[in-house]
């Protein structure tokens, strides 16, 4: 046994949970050992220093004086059996929007913003008129060329961020 | 009339069930207050307020421990309430280097001296465990004061019997750390 050990079997020895063949190793060791006899000597001393020498008893007319005071209060609000789960259910359903709607932020961020070709159309100024004039167009081998140009100018619009 | 019955009616708002209540815990509340406080003024104080405390939450006890083991409980967080304040203000008071005494009586009239002498150990002792964390000091005054089994200190800190072993150990050690130089001190007269 080392000093670390007796000094922990010697605190559990005064609360009697070292058994007897412990006890006698913790005294073998104490005896030879002028440290750990040391240590036993002041533990004893703390120990009687920290128990009160006599405890007193609550001031005279402790139930009256308590009693006053509750009379003050009234009585106290039954508490209803549902009432803490409802608050419980309430913080989870609280927590739960929350999770919901950054998740919903989050996804709509990572969204392409750009229109699509139908988008594009509808929020253009009305295209018609422009489509009119190529197709009124004599000429086929203009009316292709511009029909081809016109499939190359398609812009990209962005979609307004709320 | 039987506890379970006087906690039922009490929690209904029945007083003078509760001041029967009172009446048996009274003393056991209030000595763990002093045991804290070594004060019988605060202690009284204290108690007040903690059977006031368990009036008012008493209806929401569930039975699901011992009417004891939940008035402990509450008692006991009221209690570190109770330290915390009190460290706060102690930090502003006097420190403890300045509060060191002398434990060893001269010559002379030793009775009159030894009772000032227990005084200032009482006190000393005070200081240094105000000076430790909250959890050995509540482990030290439940177990070394008080004079509770481990199990009943496992029930009411809600920790395992080994947590309250090892808390224990480390708490005693700790408290004979800082007050090795008077143990000394008082070893030199024995």
């Amino acid at each position: 046994m080392n000093c670390r050990q007796a000094e922990r079997r010697l605190l559990r020895s005064f609360d009697g949970r070292i058994t007897a063949e412990e006890r006698k190793k913790l005294e073998d060791h104490i005896r030879h050992c002028s440290r750990c006899a040391r240590l036993e000597t002041e533990y004893k001393t703390l120990l009687s220093w920290i128990k009160p020498e006599e405890v007193p008893e609550p001031l005279p007319h402790f139930r009256e004086r308590l009693e006053k005071k509750i009379a003050s209060l009234g009585r106290p609000e039954p508490e209803i059996i549902w009432q803490p789960i409802l608050v419980r259910a309430a913080t989870i359903a609280l927590i739960g929007l929350i999770i919901l709607s950054g998740l919903m932020i989050f996804l709509q961020l990572g969204k392409s913003t750009a229109f699509t070709q139908t988008e594009a159309l509808i929020f253009q100024e009305n295209p018609f008129p422009e489509v009119q004039q190529i197709l009124n167009e004599t000429q086929l081998e203009q009316r292709n060329l511009r029909l081809m140009f016109s499939s190359l100018e398609v812009q990209e619009l962005r979609r307004p961020l709320p | 009339m039987e506890e379970r019955e006087l906690v039922h009616r009490a929690s209904a708002g029945e007083a003078e069930a509760f001041g029967e209540l009172v009446s048996r815990y009274q003393n056991r509340v209030f000595h763990l207050a002093f045991s804290f406080t070594r004060d019988r003024a605060a202690a009284d104080d204290l108690a007040q307020e903690i059977f006031l405390k368990a009036y008012l939450a008493l209806p929401g006890f569930r039975g699901k421990s011992e009417f004891s083991t939940w008035l402990y409980r509450l008692a006991i967080n009221h209690i570190k309430d109770y330290l915390r304040k009190m460290k706060k203000k102690m930090k502003r008071e006097e420190p403890l280097e300045e509060a060191r005494v002398k434990l060893v009586p001269d010559e002379g009239d030793m009775t009159q001296e030894e009772e000032e002498l227990m005084e200032k150990r009482r006190k000393l002792l005070e200081k240094v465990m105000a000076t430790l964390p909250e959890k050995y000091r509540i482990i030290l005054t439940l177990r070394d004061i008080e004079g509770l089994s481990y199990e009943e200190i496992a029930s009411f800190l809600g920790i395992s019997l080994g947590t309250v072993d090892s808390r224990l150990h480390r708490a005693r050690k700790l408290l004979r750390e800082k007050m090795e130089p008077y143990l000394r001190q008082e070893g030199r007269i024995s």
